[in-house]
């Protein structure tokens, strides 16, 4: 059970994106998908969502194969955070959030308004449901969004099953403090029993949150395994193609990463 | 605590706004009901509201009123008030849901050629329906038109979306370019049609395009009619995925739809909606874009509120425009195109204005 991606490969106007990516990620985890620019992460993300069909292998959620499930059943079981959503017309944050549980079943008005209330006090936009979407800030537009990922997902767990909650780069335009809190909801989602990806630029959040790092590069998947573990050898550095410096601050639970900055000479007077 | 959460007013959350939306709706269909009966009374020989709506109650074979009054309102003001009424919803809806569609606010079917293209398709069984295409007006008869017109709005939005939307995200830039080109060229077919075509055929050429409603009987709303209110039923099926495609079509999918599927609904609709408009009154511009956005800025955006509201306000703009086009020249009347145009222009330049607001194309 959990989400098996198996020998998953893609390809697009003849050129390789993703090739032969196997991986199993059980209930309870929280991976962090990190990689240079161009490495296929936003690809395998489609592939994992359900939006592209792998031109190899497949990808299973509790053993159904997700392009092969309908999208309304397949929206109950996972949701998607996505980079950036810019709308062209004038909806209040209520009615955005509100779109998230329009998949649910049997949602009243009244728990319409409580699971969005709840939903914007989780991504710390309390009293923002009526200002305009279009109108916010794009950390807070970022947030919102999550907040309507959070009402559409529910739950981590529904009858035994785990939900697969997908977050595509969620810290890109946060400042620090919303970067913790929203790698924090993806933590607890994953501590309820639930399965969560976040495809994350920053190493330190990834090394941080998440039990496990996926490194893609050039499509591949080039290393698998816990933080602590990936960090300790040369993979990093390789993959990113700059000098790193792990350093472990005391009391922290877990390392730190620095990339080596060029020595700027110091001005002359 | 309990006793004030009972009033709906209390428990509505803020940024909710279904409740103003109702009241937006009971409000807008009482102006299509109000205006009507305006409409209904002007003309050469005026008509107060409150006799017009003795005449109404009384039925077409009454005698309580004089013979020319009954016989002015039911035969020849009322089918022309519903057809307004009708022909303004579609070309809302028509916009509206191709404003959802390409998910921006400047989308329009009259600006972006698909009327002329609907228009062309009328032109052409004008003109050619006793010529070549007479196979086609034998079988069809008086379905023949709005079929072509349908069939010319259909082409032109397929060909729209397909240039200007490449992997689930339309260009704005694209698709108003391609939309002039599109309407450029039905017009020049239109033209190189009027050529071919003899005196009248010429004259219902002219009246295609600038939009009118003269000549509306009943005869005209027996044949659209039923089809038009077929289309205005289907439209709130469209609403929540049209709502959901807000977000883009990778989300809509995300959020569990058929987003395939939706496109195919939406672009059908829009094709539906302005083939049958223009095959009765031509081509009328700007309402398509007007209504919806004034709704969208009034009252919201949420689509199971637009989509209605907007055939509403269509109906209830064209029967304006229409008591308009025969005040403002009378006893002579203007093309209602012209009407709708001078303010729907205007309008929408003041759009391009202020959309630097927002986020740029």
């Amino acid at each position: 059970m959990g989400l098996a991606i198996e020998g998953v490969g893609v390809t697009a106007g003849g050129r390789t994106i993703l090739q032969n990516v196997t991986a199993r990620i059980a209930p309870g985890t929280l991976v962090a998908v990190i990689g240079p620019n161009g490495a296929g992460k936003s690809t395998l993300v489609k592939a994992m969502s359900g939006e592209r069909r792998p031109a190899v292998g497949r990808v299973r959620l509790h053993g159904d194969d997700v392009s092969a499930l309908a999208p309304a059943e397949l929206a109950m079981q996972r949701a998607v955070l996505p980079q950036a959503t810019s709308i062209a017309f004038p909806f209040t944050v209520f009615e955005i959030v509100g779109l998230g549980l329009r998949q649910r079943a049997g949602v009243d008005a009244a728990m319409r308004r409580l699971e969005v209330r709840r939903a914007l006090a989780a991504v710390d936009l309390e009293g923002f449901g009526e200002r305009l979407y279009q109108r916010l800030s794009g950390g807070e537009q970022q947030r919102v969004q999550l907040a309507r990922v959070l009402c559409q997902i529910g739950k981590p767990v529904a009858d035994d099953r785990a939900k697969l909650l997908i977050l595509d780069e969620p810290t890109s335009s946060l400042d620090v403090r919303h970067q913790i809190a929203v790698l924090s909801i993806a933590r607890r989602f994953a501590d309820e029993g639930g399965l969560a990806v976040a495809v994350l630029h920053d190493l330190n959040l990834a090394v941080g949150f998440s039990d496990r790092l996926m490194v893609l590069e050039g499509g591949r998947l080039v290393a698998d395994g816990k933080p602590e573990e990936l960090l300790e050898g040369p993979m990093l550095a390789e993959t990113f193609g700059t000098r790193m410096v792990v350093i472990k601050p005391p009391g922290w639970a877990r390392p730190a990463v620095l990339p080596d900055l060029p020595r700027l000479d110091p001005q002359p007077r | 605590m309990s006793a004030l959460s009972g009033t709906p007013a209390m428990n509505r959350a803020p940024g909710e706004r279904s409740l103003v939306q109702a009241a937006a709706l009971a409000l807008l269909a009482f102006g299509v009901l109000a205006t009507a009966v305006l409409a209904i009374g002007t003309g050469p020989s005026a008509l107060s509201p409150s006799r017009v709506i003795g005449i109404l109650a009384a039925g077409p074979k009454s005698a309580a009123f004089p013979l020319g009054e009954v016989v002015i309102v039911w035969q020849i003001r009322l089918p022309r008030a519903i057809m307004a009424a009708l022909i303004g919803a579609m070309l809302a809806l028509g916009g509206a849901v191709m404003q959802g569609l390409f998910r921006n606010p400047l989308a329009d079917p009259a600006i972006l050629g698909v009327s002329n293209g609907a228009a062309l398709g009328a032109v052409s069984m004008i003109v050619l329906g006793g010529g070549a295409l007479a196979p086609v007006t034998a079988i069809l008869g008086s379905y023949a038109l709005p079929l072509a017109a349908f069939a010319g709005a259909l082409t032109a939005t397929l060909i729209l979306y397909a240039i200007a939307t490449r992997e689930g995200l339309t260009s704005v830039a694209t698709m108003l370019l391609a939309g002039i080109a599109l309407a450029a060229f039905a017009a020049a077919l239109m033209g190189y049609l009027a050529f071919l075509s003899d005196d009248t055929q010429l004259r219902d050429i002219t009246f295609w395009n600038l939009g009118g409603l003269g000549g509306v009987t009943w005869e005209k709303v027996v044949i659209s009619g039923p089809i038009m209110l077929v289309v205005l039923a289907s439209a709130p099926m469209l609403a929540r995925g049209l709502d959901a495609l807000v977000l883009g079509e990778a989300e809509a999918f995300h959020m569990g739809l058929r987003v395939e599927r939706l496109k195919r609904l939406a672009i059908l609709l829009v094709a539906a909606a302005t083939g049958l408009a223009v095959a009765v009154s031509g081509t009328i511009g700007f309402v398509g874009i007007v209504v919806p956005h004034l709704l969208r800025l009034a009252v919201g955006a949420d689509h199971r509120f637009l989509l209605p509201a907007s055939c509403l306000g269509g109906a209830l703009l064209l029967l304006v425009a229409d008591i308009g086009a025969r005040l403002l020249v009378a006893p002579a009347e203007l093309p209602i195109g012209i009407i709708t145009a001078a303010i729907g222009a205007p309008f929408f330049l003041w759009l391009l204005m202020r959309r630097r607001d927002f986020e740029g194309f």
